[in-house]
């Protein structure tokens, strides 16, 4: 397993600095390029356990990487980082050239600019967006976001099935207070919210087991501070009845749910457990270490790369919708 | 030494049937009685195969006893014969595994592959054997467990929805659906998944009626007995059948009661087996690119042997309007 000793020297700053970013720690001031370097070294050390096979090379092949985030709010998650991670190191392995396509205003018009072999579409845009991506390009891969029109491949985990066991894992602890702290994607240029699984799946299986309360469940931003402001509404408002275990929509959110329990003195899990989603490598540095669910994401970019490859070597024409698995990784908090 | 022939000799059977059997012809239909007389007689007669061509890598095929009934055989045949078509691409070989005299699945055939594909529906029990095999497995038509076998099935869900948005589209009134329950094994009962969907969005429309859901088997003369059940209160305006089989035998019903398809009611299939064409009228069904699948669950092997993680791959399906609707 990397320490931060490992981090600092791949990313070149001190193991202080390391420390301090991974546990975002909001105190310290260093540029967006510092943090995104030390989330990719972590990355990058955290995927070591995978053979390399010898993969062939596709020469004189580029593709396009759009993604939705800007290179700013790309470091609050580093959950696509590691997506997108993936799909370099297959693209490196593989000798094919890429481009990374932020989102910002610029984005019609480089992808309009070049021209690429296919491109990987990562992360939500609004079917207006979709539209003009394709209507120039036949090769499309969807990650994280199922093709709605089943036109194009897609690669995606199931996350209706993630909560599922997660729910299922704390209950058969006999927790009966559970709550939700959830949040919202939103596709940035119309302001659309996109269904939540997690929320959905939360609530179904609650409701099935009789276990539903709507004191504990509240939906905010997939961030940080969005979980820190919600656990102390939460935990203002109930603190009567305090809820017995937490589950997250993703680890960002966790980070803050756990910064609010602990700075009221409570104990996790003794007092509340703590469930996540997700699990980015920094998750082992935090105190306590997060339980959460292992999503195998670089392996989503891998099969993006994967699936594009036979799309632009004609070698299939069958459209895949394609499931990554998942683990859920225990840890101190649950 | 003892040759094809003197083996069909001493049993009476024809020189193709022994040599099929022994050749492990999967797509070959003989009794299991049979088979066992010919393989006990060919050893006991000390018959060595010729030299066949030994493949650097070999992948285990096996398939669900439904599979041998000869109804629902085209779909799992075609699933078979995607496997071995892109097997035979890359020059890997293809061995078979089949139940015994004792419903068992025997493996001993399989020693030595690299990965399995299973077809079908297994009880937990037949999985444990499969892993003594190998732990690199991957499920077709079913998907037993997402985090250590690779899958590679169809979205019952979306398929559903694509038939009721065609009926929808072509304004029939009255829906009716002739379904089945698989059997696992004697005391396991697969549910009937394209019935479940159905159910949930006719409910969210009010459109149900229990005299015109009902559920058999998957075959021909399931389908002409409920055909017949239905047609006794009232004709609908479309039958979906949940699979070509059970259509075909629908489609009997109708002709023998002077019922008019399309004109007086329309037929519904699922699979798009290769006659489905060929029925009379030509079949409406949900086409399920099965050689594909085959293909794709040969692919899922080999990418799971090398790359550790199992993935469950769902194929798209698409509805095919022929001469029934």
């Amino acid at each position: 397993m990397p320490t931060i000793k490992d981090i600092a020297k791949l990313a070149n700053v001190s193991p202080a600095t390391v420390s301090r970013v991974l546990n975002h720690d909001e105190t310290i001031s260093v540029t967006s390029k510092t943090k995104k370097r030390i989330f990719e070294a972590a990355e990058k050390l955290a995927y070591t356990k995978h053979r390399h096979k010898i993969k062939s090379k596709q020469p004189h092949k580029k593709i396009g990487i759009i993604t939705w985030y800007t290179v700013e709010k790309e470091i609050n998650d580093p959950y696509f980082i590691s997506i997108r991670m993936g799909i370099q190191r297959e693209a490196k392995d593989t000798n094919i050239e890429f481009d990374i396509i932020y989102n910002d205003q610029n984005l019609r018009k480089n992808l309009a600019a070049e021209q690429y072999h296919g491109v990987i579409i990562l992360g939500r845009f609004s079917e207006e967006t979709k539209d003009f991506i394709e209507s120039l390009y036949n090769n499309i891969v969807y990650v994280n976001s199922v093709d709605t029109r089943f036109e194009y491949d897609s690669v995606y985990v199931d996350f209706r099935a993630i909560t599922k066991d997660v729910l299922n894992y704390l209950i058969g602890k006999g927790h009966k207070k559970i709550g939700y702290i959830g949040g919202q994607e939103i596709i940035p240029e119309t302001q659309e919210r996109n269904i939540d699984h997690r929320e959905l799946e939360f609530q179904e299986v609650l409701y099935q087991h009789n276990l539903f309360n709507s004191k504990y469940f509240k939906i905010g931003e997939y961030a940080i501070e969005s979980g820190y402001r919600l656990i102390n509404e939460l935990l203002k408002e109930t603190y009567e009845d305090l809820p017995t275990a937490i589950f997250c929509g993703n680890d960002s959110i966790a980070i803050g749910v756990v910064r609010g329990i602990l700075e009221k003195n409570l104990k996790i899990p003794d007092d509340i457990a703590v469930f996540s989603v997700n699990d980015i490598p920094t998750l082992q540095y935090t105190s306590p270490s997060l339980s959460t669910v292992k999503i195998y994401s670089e392996f989503m970019g891998v099969l993006a790369v994967r699936l594009l490859l036979e799309q632009i070597n004609n070698e299939r024409d069958l459209k895949l919708t394609v499931y990554v698995p998942y683990e859920l990784v225990f840890r101190e908090s649950a | 030494m003892a040759k094809l022939k003197d083996i069909s000799e001493k049993l009476g059977l024809s020189i193709t049937t022994v040599s099929r059997v022994l050749n492990e012809d999967p797509a070959f239909k003989v009794k299991d009685e049979t088979r066992k007389k010919i393989i006990k007689t060919a050893h006991s007669m000390g018959y060595k195969p010729t030299a066949r061509v030994t493949y650097k890598e070999s992948v285990g095929v096996v398939l669900w006893d439904q599979a041998n009934r000869l109804d629902t055989h085209p779909y799992f045949r075609e699933i078979t014969e995607g496997i071995t078509a892109h097997a035979k691409k890359l020059k890997i070989g293809v061995k078979h595994a089949f139940k015994d005299e004792h419903h068992q699945f025997d493996l001993s055939n399989l020693q030595g592959v690299s990965a399995l594909v299973c077809i079908g529906k297994f009880t937990r029990k037949e999985i444990s054997q499969f892993e003594a095999i190998t732990q690199t497995i991957v499920f077709v038509d079913s998907s037993p467990n997402e985090q250590r076998f690779s899958s590679v099935v169809i979205d019952f869900k979306r398929a559903v929805q694509h038939i009721l948005d065609f009926i929808t589209s072509k304004q029939y009134q009255t829906i009716a659906y002739i379904g089945g329950y698989e059997q696992v094994n004697e005391q396991t009962l697969y549910g009937e998944r394209r019935k479940v969907y159905l159910m949930q969005a006719l409910k969210d429309k009010e459109n149900y009626d229990k005299d015109l859901v009902k559920i058999g088997d998957f075959s021909a003369e399931s389908g002409h007995r409920l055909m017949k059940k239905i047609i006794d209160k009232r004709i609908p305006s479309v039958v979906f059948c949940a699979n070509d089989s059970i259509a075909f035998g629908a489609l009997k019903a109708c002709h023998e009661l002077h019922i008019k398809v399309p004109e007086d009611m329309a037929v519904i299939g699922f699979n798009d087996n290769e006659n489905a064409k060929d029925f009379s009228p030509p079949l409406t069904t949900l086409h399920v690119p099965t050689k594909k699948m085959g293909r794709e669950a040969l692919k899922s092997a080999l990418e799971l042997k090398d790359d550790q993680l199992p993935v469950k791959k769902y194929i798209p399906t698409k509805i095919i309007i022929r001469q029934s609707t």
